[in-house]
């Protein structure tokens, strides 16, 4: 079974990080992993994205075509990629800068206010964050607790960020339920 | 080998270069190129080797040819447009048998191109090592993976047959992170002894200057060069024999061939389970070394067995397809399927190219 995934978002809201630690917590479950960012230009504001995969096998193409997980973060990705969703895929928007989201037939869609959820979390920055609880609850090809783990790792020693990014991390997690 | 851990391609593959012995890297910075020459920027210090961001490409390829002289395994790696600056000592090199490694991380286009990743230097390579007709090995391998695999014989090649060689990456391999086992580490081999390396001697100076094919046994500096120049075209016809290096996949009952390399050849694998799985008979035929070229290997491909076949590069006009139609049987139909732009090759669309074929 092979997920693929297109992250994506304006620069900062850390698409990319996203994508590396979702790498980082397959290669912990022993699964076979690959994070491909569009690279160049990219500055603060402007679009970054990403294509993730994941498999219990060796993976060979790391790019697609269309996708079984979209997240879109910001409105200028979303017009870009969300008809990339495979059918039977999801497509996940970030409501605070998306509104009136609309899924392609036979694509399921999630709506997840980051802005007001990351508020919760006690930072804007942990936006990123809640996507990757979010997507290890949903999906389930990454180990909730793997993922939590290698991201507290990654993600900088101190306390209140650890603290901050836990919360972050669970809320995602919250949400997923919603949707299972 | 140690556990796999995620890492970014172009910095693996230099900490492989690290652990096959290299303590020498010259390199000027390019995109896709630069988190290479980052890595070693601070890399090299704490292993005692030595770093410099030269003032250009061609300074930096002079700088691994004086380091290669002096008996140290030497590195550069750069992208298309610095390839092209420095294949005037590349050609120096091939010519005074000169040791060295040239990973090139390559983007895609003519002049600038683009900053994403191509395939587009194949000729470049494949041809002649700059001006004069002299090649070195050229390995392009499929995966960050096969790359670091490969680091070490890179090197030993390199000096076993005194010629560089070139290593052929991409700016996505290079940018991408997965899993990757690194090698172990090895000691960097004693080359004093090696005819390419000044010094001295028992404390003695040995020739100060590269070994040139001028300076032969004849007083006649013509006979000597092209004596020189024979026993070159001898020892790269022999490669043929002992250096080639191909994986085939699912090609024992394949009617349907997909030849690839590199990036490419990982993106058609995909498409080669994808039309197994609809119970089409295909299989990849992927160089490893680009070269020595697989020839015979392609050439013993039965008409009667293969009923079309399809090549599949980064590279818009193709170059890799006019390659394998040299060496394939002429009445097996071979397709071309190519991108450029910095547009990765799509394994759907790869599927659809073979089936349009059948």
């Amino acid at each position: 079974m092979e997920n693929s995934y297109l992250l994506a978002g304006f620069g900062g809201q850390g698409i990319q990080t996203l994508g590396q630690l979702m790498v980082y917590a397959a290669n912990e479950a022993d699964k076979a992993a690959t994070y491909l960012p569009a690279y160049g230009g990219e500055m603060r504001g402007g679009t970054s994205n990403c294509t993730v995969k994941i498999s219990a096998d060796e993976i060979g193409a790391p790019a697609a075509k269309s996708y079984d997980y979209v997240v879109v973060l910001n409105m200028p990705s979303y017009n870009r990629f969300k008809d990339t969703v495979k059918p039977s895929g999801t497509l996940i928007v970030n409501s605070s800068l998306i509104a009136d989201a609309k899924a392609p037939e036979e694509v399921k869609l999630i709506e997840i206010d980051l802005s007001e959820l990351s508020k919760e979390a006690g930072s804007a920055l942990t936006g990123n964050i809640i996507m990757l609880g979010l997507l290890c609850a949903y999906v389930g090809d990454i180990p909730q607790e793997a993922a939590k783990e290698v991201m507290l790792k990654k993600m900088g020693k101190k306390e209140e960020y650890i603290a901050m990014n836990s919360k972050a991390f669970d809320l995602g997690v919250r949400q997923a339920k919603a949707y299972a | 080998m140690s556990k796999k851990e995620v890492s970014k391609g172009n910095e693996a593959l230099m900490e492989a270069a690290v652990r096959a012995g290299c303590r020498f890297y010259a390199g000027y910075p390019i995109t896709p190129q630069t988190t290479a020459t980052e890595y070693l920027s601070w890399r090299m210090k704490e292993i005692g080797g030595q770093f410099v961001q030269a003032e250009s490409e061609l300074a930096a390829i002079n700088m691994v040819a004086g380091a290669s002289m002096s008996g140290t395994r030497s590195l550069t790696a750069t992208s298309g447009p610095g390839l092209s600056l420095m294949t005037e000592t590349l050609s120096v090199m091939c010519g005074g048998r000169i040791p060295g490694v040239i990973v090139n991380i390559q983007r895609y286009g003519a002049g600038i191109g683009g900053i994403q990743g191509g395939q587009s230097d194949f000729y470049m390579v494949t041809k002649t090592f700059g001006h004069g007709g002299l090649t070195g090995l050229v390995y392009a391998p499929v995966s960050t993976q096969e790359s670091v695999d490969l680091m070490v014989k890179a090197f030993d090649k390199s000096e076993e047959y005194r010629v560089p060689v070139v290593m052929l990456t991409d700016g996505s391999m290079g940018q991408m992170m997965e899993a990757v086992a690194l090698p172990d580490f090895i000691d960097p081999p004693d080359l004093s002894d090696q005819p390419y390396v000044a010094g001295t001697r028992n404390g003695r100076v040995k020739r100060a200057i590269f070994d040139t094919p001028w300076f032969g046994s004849s007083p006649n500096m013509a006979d000597n060069v092209e004596q020189a120049y024979i026993a070159y075209e001898e020892m790269v016809q022999k490669w043929d024999e002992t250096e080639v290096m191909y994986e085939e996949y699912m090609m024992d009952d394949a009617q349907y061939v997909i030849f690839a390399w590199g990036t490419s050849a990982r993106v058609a694998k995909t498409a080669v389970k994808t039309l197994r799985e609809e119970g089409k008979k295909v299989g990849l035929f992927r160089p490893i070394t680009l070269l020595p070229f697989p020839k015979s290997q392609i050439a013993a491909l039965s008409k009667n067995k293969i009923k079309a076949a399809l090549a599949v590069e980064m590279a818009v006009p193709a170059q890799f397809y006019y390659e394998v139609k040299l060496h394939l049987n002429n009445d097996i139909p071979l397709g071309s399927y190519k991108r450029s732009g910095g547009y990765m090759v799509l394994d759907e669309d790869i599927a659809d190219a073979m089936k349009k074929m059948m």
